[in-house]
Formats: C-alpha cells, sequence, structure tokens
C-alpha cells in the first residue's frame, strides 16, 4: 500500500513538472520569436541574424516604411554629439556641417546583443562603408557607470569613439539599444537608422545604403557660421585637382557613388570634352565666368550675367 | 533643419563649439609623479584618437578651410610670470598674428600663433594652426567665435 501511495505521488509531481516545463518552453518560444522579429537570432550556430524592417536608409516620415518607433518629425533637426568620456573628457563631436558623415552607434553596458559591438569596435577601428566615423554613444554617467563603459570601450583614445550623453539619446529618441544612426555631414540630416544583431549585419546595411546613395552625403555643401564654404569649393580659383571634370559633390576618399551618379557624371564629361573642356580647366571653377565655347578666348566674356 | 549649440565643460574650462566645430577637454594621466594639466582643443575637423597636445597628427589634416584650437593650461605658478602676466583674458586674434614661423612644426602653406595670458588665475597657451596663411582673414574670424564662447574658472588642481 504504501508502495502504490508512493507511486501515485511521483507520477502527480513528474505530472505536475511536465507542466511546468511546458510552460517555460512556451514562455521561451515567445521571447525567442519576439527577439527574431527584431532581427537578433540567439541560436549558437545562426548563421546570422536578420536585420529588422528598419533598414539603414532613408524613409519619409509617415508612409508605409515609416520608422516602427516613436516619430522623427524633422530628419534634420541634428544635434552634436556633446558628453563625456568614459575617462571624464568633456568631448562634442560634430555632425552637421561637416565634410564627415556619422554612424552613431547606441549602445548600453548591459545588453547582451551590445556585447558583440564593443567586443568588435575594441580592437581596433572597424571598416565603415563610405568612410563615415562611427562613435559609440551611451547614456550619460548619471544612467552608466563610466568604469564599465571604459572597460567596455577599451583603452582612452582608442579606434572607436565613445561619448556618453543622455541628452543625445533623448533627442534622437533611441528606442532600445543597439540602435544606429547614420548622419549625413553634408546634409546635416539623419538619413537612415535601424539596428541589426552583429557588426557585419550593420555594415552590410551601411554599405548597400552608399551604394543606393541613400546616405545623401555629397548632396550639400557645409556651410560654416561665418559663412564660408567647405569641401566642395575650391578655395582659390587656381588650386584645381586633377582627375574627373565633374563631381557632384564632396565624396570622401573611398567613398563609392552610386552607379546613376557615375553615369551621370561620365555623360557630363563627355559632353564637357566634346567642347574642349577637359580636367583642370579654369572656366569650370568659380570667378572664370566664361562661355562654355571651344572657341573662347582667354578674357573674352569676364562675366556672363 | 534645426541645430542646437551646446557647451561642453570640464576642470573649469567650457566652450560652446560653433556649427561645424568639434572640440574636447582633457587632461592626460600623470606618470611618473609629474603634474598635468587641462587642454582644450577645438578644430573644424574631426579630432583624431592620439593627437598630440599641439595638435600633432589633427593639424596635418587640416584642410584650406580648417583651423585648429588648443588652450593648454601651465599652472598657478606660471600665472604670476612676466610672460602669462601680460594678458588677462582669452585674446582674440588677428589675422596678421598668424605666422608661417609661428607653427610648432613647419608644414607647407599653414601658419600658426601662439598667445600666453593669464585668466582666473590660471595661466594658459593658446595656440593656434591655420590651414593657409591666403584665408587667414576668414579663418581669423572663426578663431575668435570659438573663442569668444570660452570660459575660464577658477580652483582647478593639477592632475598627479
Amino acid at each position: 500500500m504504501p508502495v502504490t501511495a508512493l507511486i501515485v505521488g511521483l507520477t502527480a509531481a513528474v505530472a505536475l513538472l511536465g507542466v511546468l516545463v511546458a510552460g517555460l518552453l512556451r514562455s521561451n518560444a515567445e521571447v525567442i520569436r519576439a527577439l527574431h522579429q527584431m532581427g537578433v537570432n540567439l541560436g549558437p550556430d545562426a548563421p546570422g541574424s536578420r536585420p529588422t524592417a528598419v533598414a539603414l536608409a532613408g524613409r519619409p516620415t509617415g508612409g508605409p516604411d515609416a520608422r516602427p518607433t516613436p516619430g522623427r518629425p524633422d530628419a534634420g533637426d541634428v544635434i552634436d554629439l556633446a558628453g563625456v568620456t568614459p575617462q571624464g573628457d568633456a568631448v562634442s563631436l560634430a555632425v552637421s556641417g561637416v565634410r564627415h558623415d556619422t554612424l552613431a552607434g547606441f549602445l548600453t553596458s548591459g545588453c547582451q546583443t551590445c556585447r558583440g559591438f564593443w567586443d568588435a569596435f575594441r580592437d581596433g577601428p572597424p571598416d565603415v562603408p563610405g568612410g563615415a566615423r562611427l562613435v559609440v554613444v551611451t547614456r550619460g554617467p548619471e544612467a552608466e557607470s563610466p568604469g564599465t563603459i571604459a572597460a567596455l570601450g577599451g583603452p582612452a583614445g582608442g579606434a572607436v569613439p565613445v561619448v556618453m550623453s543622455s541628452e543625445a539619446w533623448e533627442h534622437y529618441d533611441i528606442p532600445y539599444a543597439p540602435y544606429f544612426i547614420y548622419i549625413s555631414g553634408a546634409a546635416s540630416r539623419v538619413v537612415g537608422e535601424g539596428v541589426a544583431a552583429g557588426w557585419q549585419e550593420v555594415r552590410d546595411l551601411v554599405a548597400d545604403a552608399v551604394a543606393d546613395g541613400t546616405t545623401g552625403a555629397g548632396q550639400e555643401d557645409p556651410v560654416d557660421d561665418a559663412g564660408t564654404a567647405g569641401a566642395g569649393t575650391p578655395a582659390t580659383a587656381g588650386a584645381v585637382p586633377p582627375g574627373p571634370v565633374v563631381s557632384a559633390g564632396p565624396v570622401p576618399p573611398g567613398r563609392r557613388r552610386s552607379r546613376a551618379d557615375r553615369a551621370r557624371d561620365t555623360a557630363v564629361d563627355l559632353a564637357l570634352q566634346e567642347v574642349g573642356i577637359g580636367p583642370g580647366d579654369p572656366r569650370l571653377h568659380h570667378g572664370a565666368r566664361q562661355p562654355l565655347k571651344p572657341d573662347a578666348g582667354a578674357g573674352a566674356g569676364a562675366d556672363d550675367r | 533643419m534645426t541645430t542646437t549649440r551646446a557647451q561642453i565643460a570640464a576642470m573649469g574650462l567650457a566652450v560652446t563649439p560653433p556649427a561645424g566645430w568639434e572640440a574636447a577637454i582633457y587632461r592626460r594621466r600623470a606618470e611618473g609623479g609629474a603634474l598635468t594639466y587641462p587642454v582644450l582643443h577645438a578644430a573644424t575637423i574631426a579630432l583624431p584618437p592620439g593627437r598630440g597636445d599641439y595638435g600633432s597628427g589633427l593639424v596635418e589634416l587640416l584642410g584650406p578651410n580648417d583651423l585648429f584650437v588648443a588652450l593648454l593650461e601651465f599652472g598657478a605658478v606660471a600665472a604670476g610670470s612676466p610672460l602669462f602676466a601680460g594678458l588677462t583674458a582669452v585674446p582674440g586674434l588677428t589675422p596678421d598674428a598668424y605666422r608661417p614661423q609661428q607653427l610648432q612644426r613647419t608644414i607647407q602653406g599653414q601658419a600658426g600663433v601662439q598667445r600666453f595670458f593669464t585668466s582666473a588665475g590660471r595661466s594658459f597657451c593658446l595656440y593656434s594652426v591655420i590651414g593657409t596663411l591666403t584665408n587667414r582673414v576668414a579663418l581669423t574670424a572663426r578663431a575668435n567665435q570659438i573663442l569668444g564662447s570660452v570660459r575660464v574658472t577658477a580652483g582647478v588642481e593639477a592632475g598627479t
């Protein structure tokens, strides 16, 4: 009789444990499914997590592909990345009105997915397609431990600058970490944003955006407060760089122009060459207002306006 | 486009970088019992890591429309010396102050200027480099723009 009671008790206990395990498995599956929808694949042999639908490319606000996070009503509402470093230095990194683009990676010390980015950035400067400057932004010292961030970011003055700024997180309306924002320095606007599970995925998204020309760099010349133009405007009429006759704007070294832009440049180059204008021709630059005619002699038409 | 300008401050120094400027205020870690003092860097290009206090590693990257400004503190003892006592505030600059001979290291086309001053009982060297001497008028105006935003307060000890 006692043996029967023991068997019944054990059976009941096993059944109860089975119910509990089933519940845990179901809960775990729901969590993994939710993470997977965010682009995070926790499988050890995962070939690489898919990026989310929030691709790193410019999207019109409010459209069908609009950013599914709290709204960004004005992509031109950008601020410099100002805060402190984990070492306690004050720093302000310019993201607008400058020649370089900025890829700001918003990371925390606690999120597991962020660890992969910290590891990728600690040992050396990662290759950012298009030459954008990579900056890691964490919340400020009131929310993150500078010592922990310093340990994650590596030695001071390391490969990737780290700025601790809760103001940047709030201004850019960062929904979660990790999160990346691509800011065109020339256009002074956010031209892409999104998230992925690893640096390689982010890099691929940026490479696609650069190749497609959606990063927007080169569309406008940065102009400083003093009103002087930045890159793309020859400093003097005599400073004629070698190379193609036409450039649509300041394209940093190594930047890959889109196929359409390259085709357009080639067509314009050919048209100019047909009228006798080649690389370095002074008529291509400010201050030399001469008619674009092959027989236009020196001094013909000082100002054709 | 909306752009907000933010002031950064540390170690009794503050600066509000205009649009297109970067700035940093730092103090090197003291080694071997040496004293270290705050340094302020500002430039119209991205501040590269590992640059020297006088801008080595940065000035080589300046374009013709770029400039670099540094304030380097020398400690309270120097504040009473004739070299630093002549000017008692962050000085403004004039275009003719920039000379190629003032560069820490000569770079073709560039020009520099160095001024020593005392503010809030603290002694500083102001060092600035412009990308090209031919643009000195416009670039001096930009240098004065950021120098006008610099604030110095008293009571900062040297790092040891």
